[in-house]
């Protein structure tokens, strides 16, 4: 069952000729229990994709279904609760409150929900159990090592058992140690039934994901469903291909390798353009007709 | 109280504590708002114990008949405006008849008329200008008051250059000699002492002239020294019973306005009208002063309003990760207003400390007793609220009002 439904979704940033397209006509469904992985170059789209799925973002046309409920259009205040209840958020830059303790930090989404202290003291010193750092439950973030940080940061992201976990490159800042710890636990959340959405520039770690989207451009240039276990098809050929890399974008872009193995597609900004074109194409014409 | 409320306070008081200097620095002008509101009202409410005592201290017997027009509010004994001149009028619109006429009023107990003679007094310890009063006999009756040493005015006896005067006064004129006795000349007359008051409860800024510090001499020998041009300052009288007041007060207005050809150049004041009459007084003033302490205030609300913007400046992040894990705009609202009204409470307590410091110096230094107490500490609590919440408003809106995506990139 679908759980996540996005039509024709596109986000526009800026106005006149400083505008950007982060979006371009996403057409998305994610069933209950996948373990998306979505890659792509930067400024592709992915974390624009994530902050509209998230609900941290408003898309600018097309309609988004969570849970079957249309949520495009509905008011702050009850975004923040949906995504409170809802969605969990892992970060690259893991994100947690400097000034709170490892335990308080895990146990704050429970503070906005209204849970009394006792209580959200308890599910946060269960979940910290649960991601193995519950003998550092009062060390403060500052005194824990990467990969400890971004085990607290998925512990808050699990307080409120949301049904979606939305990770943007939760091992970027990681090493490899680390990184595996991290997946790890994404594959044991995964496995315990919530939908998984993780943004990556690592090939490897679409061995954990039961699906794996392309973007580039702000379109998904392509969607596969892949075995857990085994690397996706199109990410494993771009690591046996192991491209020389063309130009300094595709260096910076960092996945050149990847992006080569995907079948192109128009690029979005020709396209809005074109789009533009023809609606200044229709309005002189009109304007012709009323002259006349 | 919403648990996420709760923890934004000990939030709030984290802060602080993280912060103590900036803390400190921030709600300077909050303290010294409170330090002053609260040292005046303080020193307002102590004033107008001391008069309530003074009053008091007389009984509530004590009907006071002054010179002039002091304004009533309508039908009720609160009295409204004053006019301040009625009282220093060089010439006195009470005579020697209305003194008769009080003193024949039925109800009326004692009496004695109260006129004030200048001129400088003169003792082996050297000159001093006092206040000079010549009262009736009747005088420690009507304010119900002993004399500590000796005896007051005999009405028969042929000494008409005798004194009776105030405590602080005495230790003044003739030091450590016994002032029983002792004589000191004025307006060419020497006058011996016959007796000293007991201390007196004084004032400051009473309308009562301050006994302490008076010379009383008999009213007759007073109208002989100015050949009957000292003014009038008041006539004293004591109703016979508590319970008649109002009544004799009827009846010596009633007789006054007839011997005055039914003008109302007097007033007849019971005391709690003279007591609602300092109050009175006294309100204006520190409502003045309050006033211009409360720019302290503003000032202070200012500096909070600066940090708590430098604050969510800083903590944009923190905003953004806030939102991300489901904080509605109303709790990032809540939790900036709470941490600003925090601030501002914890100007307020220090602000109270201070007032408690200064008014104990001002108790030992001077004559006045500020008296702080619970409202007064209310007060200092809601200032200080409102001033956090206030100034703090316009920042915690920008802080809920911030794009969860922009604060999350923040760096």
């Amino acid at each position: 069952m679908s759980i996540i439904n996005l039509k024709e979704v596109s986000k526009i940033y800026g106005f006149g000729d400083a505008t950007t397209v982060a979006l371009e006509e996403v057409d998305l469904s994610i069933d209950e229990n996948e373990f998306v992985a979505i890659m792509g170059p930067s400024g592709s789209g992915k974390s624009s994709l994530m902050n509209v799925i998230g609900l941290l973002d408003r898309p600018t046309y097309g309609k988004y279904m969570l849970n079957n409920r249309s949520v495009d259009r509905i008011r702050t205040a009850r975004r923040s609760k949906i995504r409170r209840d809802t969605i969990g958020f892992v970060f690259q830059s893991f994100n947690l409150l400097p000034r709170l303790n490892v335990l308080e930090n895990v146990a704050l989404p429970l503070s906005y929900k209204g849970v009394g202290l006792s209580r959200r003291t308890k599910l946060a010193e269960n979940m910290l159990e649960r991601v193995g750092m519950i003998d550092k439950k009062f060390f403060f973030p500052s005194q824990l090592s990467s990969g400890q940080v971004q085990c607290v940061a998925i512990a808050r992201a699990l307080i409120n058992n949301p049904k979606i976990i939305i990770a943007d490159e939760p091992t970027g800042n990681l090493d490899s140690v680390s990184s595996r710890l991290v997946m790890e636990l994404f594959a044991d959340i995964h496995k315990k039934g919530s939908t998984v959405l993780l943004v990556t520039h690592n090939p490897e770690i679409t061995r954990y994901a039961s699906r794996v989207l392309y973007m580039r451009d702000g379109s998904i240039m392509h969607d596969e469903d892949s075995q857990i276990g085994d690397i996706a098809i199109t990410a494993k050929k771009a690591i046996h291909r192991r491209a020389p890399r063309k130009t300094l974008d595709d260096d910076l872009a960092g996945i050149s390798a990847v992006m080569d193995a995907i079948p192109q597609k128009t690029s979005a900004k020709k396209r809005v353009n074109g789009k533009k074109k023809k609606l200044l194409k229709n309005k002189k014409a009109v304007a012709r007709k009323k002259k006349r | 109280m919403s648990i996420s409320y709760r923890d934004d306070i000990y939030l709030a008081i984290r802060t602080i504590r993280f912060a103590k200097m900036r803390s400190l620095l921030t709600v300077l002008g909050i303290i010294i708002g409170i330090v002053s509101v609260v040292t005046i009202v303080s020193i307002s409410k102590g004033i107008e114990k001391q008069v309530s005592n003074q009053i008091n201290s007389a009984g509530k017997a004590v009907i006071q008949i002054k010179p002039g027009v002091i304004e009533k509010k309508n039908s009720s004994d609160i009295l409204g405006n004053l006019n301040s001149l009625s009282n220093i009028n060089t010439v006195s619109s009470l005579t020697q008849s209305d003194i008769k006429s009080v003193q024949s009023t039925p109800g009326v107990e004692a009496s004695s008329g109260i006129n004030i003679i200048s001129g400088q007094l003169s003792t082996t310890n050297g000159n001093f200008s006092e206040v000079v009063m010549g009262t009736g006999y009747q005088f420690p009756t009507v304010i119900n008051h002993q004399l500590e040493y000796g005896e007051y005015f005999d009405p028969y006896s042929d000494d008409i250059y005798q004194a009776v005067i105030g405590k602080n006064l005495a230790d003044k004129l003739f030091g450590n000699k016994v002032p029983l006795g002792q004589s000191f000349d004025f307006h060419g007359q020497t006058f011996i002492v016959r007796g000293i008051f007991k201390q007196f409860d004084s004032a400051p800024l009473s309308t009562s002239a301050d006994f302490n510090n008076a010379v009383f001499i008999p009213y007759q020998t007073a109208e002989n020294l100015t050949n009957n041009t000292a003014p009038i300052y008041e006539i004293l009288a004591k109703a016979s019973s508590v319970n008649n007041v109002d009544e004799v007060v009827n009846s010596i207005n009633k007789n006054l306005l007839k011997l005055h050809g039914g003008q109302q150049d007097f007033t007849v004041l019971k005391q709690s009208e003279s007591m609602a009459l300092t109050t009175s007084v006294l309100n204006s003033l520190t409502y003045l002063i309050s006033i211009v302490a409360s720019i302290a205030l503003v000032v202070g609300g200012v500096g909070i309003m600066n940090i708590t913007l430098v604050s969510i400046s800083e903590r944009t992040k923190e905003i953004g990760i806030r939102k991300a894990i489901g904080a509605t705009n109303t709790q990032i609202l809540m939790q900036f207003l709470i941490e600003s009204s925090v601030l501002s409470i914890f100007g307020g307590i220090l602000g109270v400390i201070v007032s408690f410091i200064v008014d104990y110096i001002i108790g030992a230094t001077t004559s006045l007793s500020p008296i702080i107490d619970l409202p007064t500490l209310g007060l200092a609590f809601m200032i200080s609220l409102l001033i956090g919440v206030l100034f703090g408003s316009i920042p915690a809106f920008k802080a809920a009002r911030k794009d969860p995506i922009l604060a999350l990139r923040y760096e």
